[in-house]
C-alpha cells in the first residue's frame, strides 16, 4: 500500500464523513431537543435523494433542486410529527421507538413504490466534477464542497444554538421542557420546528449524495445504522462529538477498505462496540 | 391437598387456552391436508418466535429491534452444523440452543448496561452487523445466497414425511409454550414483569437490573433461536434475509396485534399475521407498507392489541372475570 | 456501638451543591428524623447513602462495611433499606405480588401474609396497587421494606399526603417497629417527629445546622430562626 493511495483514501473518507455528518446532525437535533430517537431519519435522508434525483431530471438546475428537495423533505418530516410522533410524546420511550420505526417501513416502502427498486444517480455539474488527479483517482470540487458545507453547519449550529435568541429558547427546551413550558416558551411549535430542520438536512445530505453514490432501496438501512453508531460512539446529544466522530468513522471506514476490504464494516463496529463496552456513554456523552 | 392446591393456582383461562390450541393442532395432522398443515407449521414457529420476542417487550419492557439475530443464529446453527458436522437435524435443532445462550449473552454485554433508547439501537446495529456478516463471509455463510440442502432426513431422526415433520414441530411448540407458561407462573415471571413496570425500583430491594434483563435476554434468545432453527429444517434453506431488520420487526408487530401484556397476544398475534400473509398473496407487495401501517395504527388506536380490545369489550358487558388472561 | 457513618458526603448539581460536606453517625436503636426546610438536601443525602445518586466526595460506612463504591443492590442486601417520597413501586402488579417481590428476594414469602395483617392491609391483597388508595400503597411501601429484613430503615415523608385516620395508622406502626430495628425518618409533620424519634438532624442550604435531643431541638434558637419560626 503506497502513501498516495492511502491518503486519496484518507481524502474521500473526509467527505464521506462530512455526508455523515450531515445526517447525524438531524438525529442530535432532534434527540437532542425532543428527546425522540428518529429510526426514520435515514429514510428521510434517502427521499432527499429521490427528490433530488426527480428535480434535477426535470429541471436541470443543481441549486433549485437541491433546495427544493431539502424544503420537502422537511415538510414531510413536520407533517409525520404533527400527525403521529407529537401523539406519542406523553407515551412510555418504547411507544416513541416503535412510531418512528413505523414510519421509516412505511417510508422506505414507499420509495420502492415511487422510483422503483432499481438505483437512481445523477452527474456532478460539470462546473464541479474537475479536481486534482491523485494516484489515479480524481479528488474532485464537489467533494470539496461537501467538506466545506459540513464544516460550515457545523459553525453554523454552534453559533445558532449559543449566540441568538432562538438557539437559546431551543438550548431551554433541549434541557427541560416542563420549565420551558412554564416560561411561556411554545414548546408544541419548537418540537415541529426542529423537526422540519432536522429532516431538511437529512434531506440536504441526501440530495448531496446522489452524485456521488448510486441510490437504491437497502441505502437507508445502512445509512440508519452508520448515524447510529457515529451518535453511540460520541455520546447522544452530543453535536462537536457527533462532527468529531463522523469525520473519524469516514477516514477510518475509508482507509479500513485498503486493508481489509472484506470486512470494512464489520471491523469498524466491532471498534465500536468495544469504544461503548468502555464509554457507556460515549466518548462526548454527559455523565 | 397442598399438591392440589398448588395445581389450582397453575390453571388459568390461558392454560386452557394453550392446551386447546395444541389439541387443535394436532387434529389438523388428520385432515392430511397439506396446505393447512402448512399454515399451521408457520403458525407454530412464528408463535415460538414471537412468545420468545415478548419476553423481552412485554415483560421486561425491552425494545428489540435485532431479533432476526436470534432467529438467524438459530437458523445458521442448524445448517451449520448438519451440513459440516453431523447429518441430523433433531440434534442440530438442539445445537442451536448452546449456540444462542453464548450470543444472547455477548449481546447482553454489550447492550443491557445502558437505556432502553440504546437496547434499541444497539440491537438493530448489532443484527445489522450480523446481516453483513452473513453477506461478506461467503466461505462460510454462502453470501447472499445462504445455505441449502439443510436435511430433513439424518442419522437419527428423519422428517421428510410431511406429518412426521408436522408432529417433530408441534413437540416443540408443545414443549416450548408450557415452558414459558410455567415461567409466567414462576418466580422469574412475576420479577420479569416487575422490571417492565417499574425497573428503578428494583435495586433497593436487592435485585440487579443487569442480571434480570440477562436472564430475560437469555431466554428470549434462545426461543427465538429455536424459532429460526425450526424454521431452517423446515424449508431445507437460510439465506441472511432472516437477520435482516424488516424481519425482526416481525414478532413486534405480532405482539402488538395480540396485546403485548398478555400472556398468549404474541401467539394470537401470529395466528393473525401468519394467516393474512399466507392466504392473501395480493398483500406481498405491499407488505412492508402494511407492516409499517398497521405498527402506527396498533401504537396510537390500540396498544392493548386485540385481546385487550377484547377484554375491554368484555368488561362493557360484565364478562371481565372470564376474560383475565393478562400475565 | 454505631450502625451508620457518614463522612464529609458532599453532592453537587452543576453550580449548586445540594449536600454540603455533611458527616453524622448513628447509634444502634437509635430513632433519628432528618428534617428542615424544603431543598435543604435531605432527599438528595439519603439517595447518597443508598445510591440512588453516586456523592461528588466523601464515603458511608454501613454496620462496618465501606458502602460509598456499592451499587444500590448490594447495600438493600446488607440491610440498609428506604423507602421513596412519591410511592415508588410497581403500579399494575397485586399488592401482593408487591410484597411477594421482597418476600422472594429475602426468603421471607411466608410472612407475607402475617406481614399484611400486622399493617392492615390484608384484605387489599389480591388488587392492583393502582386500584387501593394512597395510604395503603404506602402502608405496602413499608410491609415490602419490612419483609426485606432491614437493619436500617429509611423513611422518606412516611405520612406526607395521608389523612388524619392513615397517619394515626402509621405513627402506630412506626413505633411499633422503632422497637426492633434502626429508623431514620425524613418527615415535615414536628408531631409525627416529636412522638417518634430520639434524635432530630436539622439541615438547611445542604448543612447541618443542628443535632441533638427532640427537647433541645425545640429550643435551639437558629432552628426555630430557620425552620420552626415561621410557624
Amino acid at each position: 500500500m503506497d502513501l498516495t493511495s492511502f491518503l486519496v483514501q484518507a481524502l474521500i473518507g473526509l467527505y464521506k464523513g462530512s455526508l455523515y455528518w450531515i445526517l447525524a446532525l438531524g438525529l442530535v437535533l432532534i434527540f437532542g431537543v425532543v428527546r425522540v430517537i428518529n429510526f426514520a431519519h435515514a429514510a428521510f435522508y434517502v427521499t432527499g435523494s429521490y427528490l433530488m434525483y426527480t428535480f434535477y431530471t426535470y429541471t436541470s438546475n443543481f441549486i433549485v433542486s437541491l433546495i427544493i428537495a431539502m424544503i420537502i423533505t422537511g415538510a414531510l418530516g413536520a407533517i409525520v410529527e404533527i400527525t403521529i410522533i407529537r401523539r406519542v410524546y406523553k407515551l412510555e420511550t418504547i411507544y416513541q421507538l416503535l412510531a418512528t420505526f413505523g414510519v421509516a417501513l412505511i417510508a422506505n416502502e414507499a420509495q420502492k413504490l415511487i422510483w422503483g427498486k432499481g438505483v437512481v444517480y445523477i452527474s456532478i455539474p460539470e462546473t464541479l466534477s474537475r479536481g486534482v488527479n491523485l494516484g489515479g483517482i480524481t479528488i474532485n470540487y464537489y467533494m470539496a464542497l461537501i467538506v466545506v458545507t459540513g464544516l460550515l453547519l457545523f459553525i453554523a449550529t454552534i453559533v445558532f444554538m449559543n449566540y441568538t435568541i432562538t438557539g437559546l429558547r431551543t438550548r431551554a427546551v433541549w434541557r427541560d421542557p416542563v420549565m420551558s413550558e412554564a416560561l411561556g416558551i411554545n414548546t408544541r411549535l419548537i418540537y415541529t420546528l426542529v423537526f422540519f430542520t432536522g429532516t431538511a438536512l437529512a434531506g440536504l445530505g441526501g440530495a448531496l449524495t446522489v452524485p456521488l453514490i448510486s441510490v437504491g432501496p437497502g441505502l437507508a438501512d445502512y445509512l440508519i445504522v452508520t448515524a447510529f453508531i457515529i451518535v453511540v460512539i460520541a455520546g447522544l446529544g452530543s453535536i462537536t462529538g457527533a462532527y468529531i466522530v463522523a469525520i473519524l468513522v469516514g477516514v477510518f471506514s475509508s482507509i479500513l477498505v485498503l486493508i481489509v476490504p472484506e470486512l470494512d464494516i464489520v471491523i469498524l463496529y466491532i471498534i465500536a462496540a468495544l469504544i461503548l463496552l468502555f464509554r457507556p456513554h460515549g466518548l462526548f456523552g454527559e455523565r | 391437598m397442598y399438591m392440589l392446591r398448588r395445581l389450582r393456582a397453575l390453571i388459568d383461562g390461558n392454560i386452557i387456552a394453550l392446551l386447546l390450541l395444541i389439541g387443535l393442532l394436532g387434529l389438523i395432522s388428520f385432515t392430511g391436508h397439506r396446505f393447512y398443515m402448512y399454515i399451521a407449521t408457520l403458525i407454530m414457529i412464528f408463535g415460538i418466535f414471537a412468545m420468545g420476542y415478548n419476553i423481552l417487550f412485554g415483560y421486561a419492557g425491552l425494545l428489540s429491534f435485532g431479533h432476526g439475530l436470534f432467529f438467524g443464529v438459530g437458523a445458521y446453527s442448524v445448517a451449520l452444523f448438519t451440513l459440516n458436522v453431523y447429518r441430523d437435524p433433531l440434534v442440530g435443532v438442539l445445537f442451536s440452543i448452546p449456540i444462542a445462550l453464548l450470543t444472547s449473552i455477548i449481546v447482553g454485554i454489550l447492550t443491557l448496561k445502558h437505556g432502553r433508547v440504546y437496547f434499541a439501537i444497539l440491537t438493530l446495529a448489532l443484527s445489522m452487523i450480523f446481516w453483513s456478516a452473513l453477506i461478506k463471509l461467503r466461505w462460510l455463510t454462502g453470501g447472499s445466497d445462504g445455505l441449502v440442502g439443510i436435511p430433513k432426513r439424518g442419522v437419527l431422526v428423519d422428517l421428510s414425511a410431511p406429518t412426521v415433520f408436522y408432529y417433530f414441530t408441534l413437540v416443540f411448540f408443545a414443549a416450548i409454550m408450557l415452558g414459558l407458561y410455567m415461567l409466567n407462573k414462576s418466580r422469574y415471571g412475576l420479577l420479569l414483569r416487575a422490571l417492565g413496570t417499574n425497573e428503578d425500583r428494583l435495586p433497593f430491594l436487592g435485585y440487579s437490573t443487569f442480571t434480570l434483563r440477562m436472564i430475560a435476554l437469555t431466554i428470549s434468545g434462545v426461543v427465538s433461536a429455536l424459532a429460526g432453527a425450526l424454521y431452517a429444517v423446515f424449508y431445507s434453506v437460510v439465506t441472511p434475509d432472516v437477520a435482516y431488520w424488516t424481519f425482526g420487526a416481525e414478532p413486534l408487530v405480532m405482539s402488538l396485534i395480540g396485546g403485548s401484556s398478555y400472556f398468549l397476544g404474541p401467539l394470537v398475534g401470529a395466528i393473525i399475521f401468519v394467516s393474512l400473509t399466507t392466504t392473501v398473496a395480493r398483500f406481498a407487495e405491499y407488505w412492508m407498507l402494511l407492516l409499517g401501517a398497521a405498527l402506527i395504527a396498533m401504537i396510537l388506536f390500540f396498544r392493548g392489541g386485540l385481546l385487550g380490545f377484547l377484554e375491554s369489550l368484555a368488561g362493557r358487558f360484565k364478562l371481565g372475570v372470564y376474560l383475565r388472561w393478562r400475565f | 456501638m454505631e450502625i451508620l457513618r457518614v463522612e464529609n458526603i458532599t453532592k453537587r448539581f452543576g453550580r449548586f451543591v445540594a449536600v454540603d460536606n455533611v458527616s453524622f453517625t448513628i447509634s444502634k436503636g437509635e430513632t433519628v428524623a432528618i428534617i428542615g426546610p424544603n431543598g435543604a438536601g435531605k432527599t438528595t443525602l439519603v439517595n447518597v447513602i443508598t445510591k440512588k445518586l453516586e456523592p461528588d466526595g466523601g464515603r458511608v460506612f454501613f454496620d462496618g462495611i465501606d458502602i460509598t463504591r456499592l451499587p444500590p443492590q448490594k447495600i438493600s442486601r446488607l440491610g440498609l433499606i428506604r423507602t421513596f417520597q412519591v410511592v415508588n413501586l410497581f403500579p399494575v402488579l397485586k399488592v401482593r405480588e408487591n410484597l411477594a417481590l421482597a418476600g422472594l428476594r429475602a426468603g421471607t414469602t411466608g410472612e407475607v401474609e402475617s406481614v399484611a395483617e400486622i399493617l392492615g392491609i390484608k384484605r387489599y391483597l389480591d388488587k392492583r396497587l393502582v386500584e387501593v388508595p394512597l395510604g395503603v400503597q404506602k402502608l405496602v411501601e413499608l410491609g415490602i421494606s419490612l419483609l426485606l429484613k432491614p437493619k436500617m430503615l429509611i423513611l422518606d415523608e412516611p405520612v406526607a399526603g395521608l389523612g388524619a385516620e392513615d397517619r394515626f395508622n402509621m405513627v402506630k406502626v412506626l413505633l411499633e417497629l422503632k422497637k426492633s430495628l434502626n429508623l431514620i425518618v425524613i418527615e415535615h409533620d414536628m408531631d409525627v417527629v416529636f412522638t417518634l424519634v430520639d434524635r432530630i438532624i436539622v439541615m438547611d442550604k445542604g448543612r447541618i445546622i443542628a443535632d441533638g435531643k427532640p427537647e433541645n431541638i425545640r429550643e435551639n434558637k437558629l432552628v426555630k430562626e430557620i425552620y420552626l419560626g415561621g410557624e
